[in-house]
């Protein structure tokens, strides 16, 4: 039986969230550290 | 570089977005959920700049409500209305950033003018023409003045705005991701790519040189990537709540023309510049020469709307320059197009515009053309453009 949820397959949507959570996670780490890390490193 | 007076990566605009969607979402009752999201736009309005900013911004938007009320009237003179509305409006909002205090100016900077200015227009445009009916006050805060399209546009068509449904369907998981997903695409094209071109390349066109050409193509980029990334937040955020806010860019680094450019650069601005400056000049030109110089109308519109363009984006020199680099460029690309076209026919302009070394050489020529124009508008000029 094919399980989907708005029309997504589990695996699609866990990609999904995966792609927007670790884009979303380097945004905040930059903010919080209100400055840019190719300078300062982490 | 250059900083927008709303800034979405504040705690403030975070904290406004989680509100907004907190109240709005739920709603399905359409006379709440419009004065839920005017009172969220105003309450925005008046963290950012104070109480007095947003009692400025409820007082245009009573002016223009009352205008558009008026237009409704048959008793009444409509154009006088009209443009007395508008008048007002306008003048009202150019006095205070022209001759305003210090802190005023602030404020009308930071809650847009030029776009709630162009939205002003718009508005009292389509109730003029009889072209939609006079909206409720709700509505008017909430197309004059949206808290999530202040930082940077789009400029929504008033037909846009008008058409959407009243309450907006319950949001699925597909469409959830959809919104999620533009605003994070946003966020991470303005903090985290924006900002590397802008700390890695960017020198504010200290340097001369080999140096230089580098950072016209690194400038252009820049802005392209910090622009379009309000704009896709906006887009995210206008799904979630169910508001219609316009797609305002379409790969414009790849356009192969300048014409072609503004079809896809702050798509909302050219559309309001087409319906609003050229195609009304296009028209009275046509009506005046009977037809016979189309090529010489469409110029002259073409400059007109550019040179007004130029000057809605800051009333100085230098901007008054970059349109003029457009508008003639524009120009050239028209009369270009024509002059093919005559030459070779619709087929034979369709076959020379398909070869690749051609759509190679147009789309760097554009691209060279408008990061020359945008490298006039940001290089540190002494004296007159300064």
């Amino acid at each position: 039986m094919k399980i989907e949820l708005d029309g997504l397959t589990p695996r699609e949507l866990t990609v999904r969230i995966l792609w927007i959570a670790i884009r979303l996670l380097l945004v905040l780490v930059l903010i919080a550290r209100g400055s840019y890390f190719f300078y300062q490193g982490f | 570089m250059f900083e927008s007076s709303v800034d979405l990566g504040t705690p403030l605009f975070c904290a406004f977005l989680v509100l907004a969607l907190a109240l709005v979402m739920p709603l399905r009752d359409a006379r709440l959920r419009w004065w839920t999201i005017a009172a969220v736009d105003v309450g925005f309005v008046a963290a950012l700049v104070g109480a007095r900013g947003a009692a400025l911004a409820v007082a245009l938007c009573g002016v223009v409500y009352l205008a558009c009320r008026a237009m409704q009237r048959p008793a009444l003179c409509r154009p006088a209305v009209w443009i007395v509305g508008l008048a007002s409006a306008l003048l009202f909002l150019l006095h205070k950033t022209l001759l305003g205090p210090a802190s005023l100016k602030q404020v009308l900077a930071a809650i847009g003018f030029s776009y709630v200015a162009l939205r002003t227009i718009e508005l009292t445009r389509a109730v003029y023409e009889g072209a939609h009916p006079a909206p409720k006050l709700a509505k008017v805060i909430a197309y004059l003045i949206p808290f999530h399209m202040l930082a940077a546009g789009p400029i929504q068509a008033y037909a846009d705005f008008a058409v959407q449904p009243e309450v907006c369907e319950k949001l699925g998981l597909r469409a959830t991701l959809d919104g999620v997903d533009l605003i994070v695409h946003g966020l991470f094209k303005k903090f985290v790519l924006a900002h590397a071109v802008d700390a890695v390349l960017l020198t504010h066109f200290r340097q001369n040189g080999a140096y230089f050409l580098l950072e016209l193509q690194a400038f252009y980029v820049w802005v392209y990537l910090d622009f379009s990334a309000y704009s896709d937040i906006a887009l995210g955020i206008g799904r979630l709540l169910g508001i219609a806010t316009p797609r305002n860019f379409d790969r414009p680094l790849s356009s192969r023309n300048l014409i072609e450019f503004w079809e896809r650069w702050h798509i909302s601005l050219s559309q309001f510049i087409r319906n609003n400056v050229f195609i009304p000049l296009q028209l009275f030109g046509m009506r005046k020469t009977d037809g016979a110089r189309p090529l010489l109308v469409a110029s002259l519109a073409f400059s007109v709307s550019f040179l007004l363009c130029g000057l809605w984006h800051a009333l100085s020199l230098r901007f008054l320059t970059w349109g003029a680099m457009h508008a003639f460029g524009l120009v050239v690309c028209n009369a270009y197009k024509h002059t093919l076209r005559r030459r070779l026919g619709r087929a034979g302009v369709a076959s020379y515009l398909g070869k690749p070394a051609i759509r190679w050489l147009a789309t760097a020529l554009t691209f060279e053309y408008v990061a020359l124009s945008l490298a006039f508008v940001a290089y540190p000029f002494q004296g007159y453009l300064r």
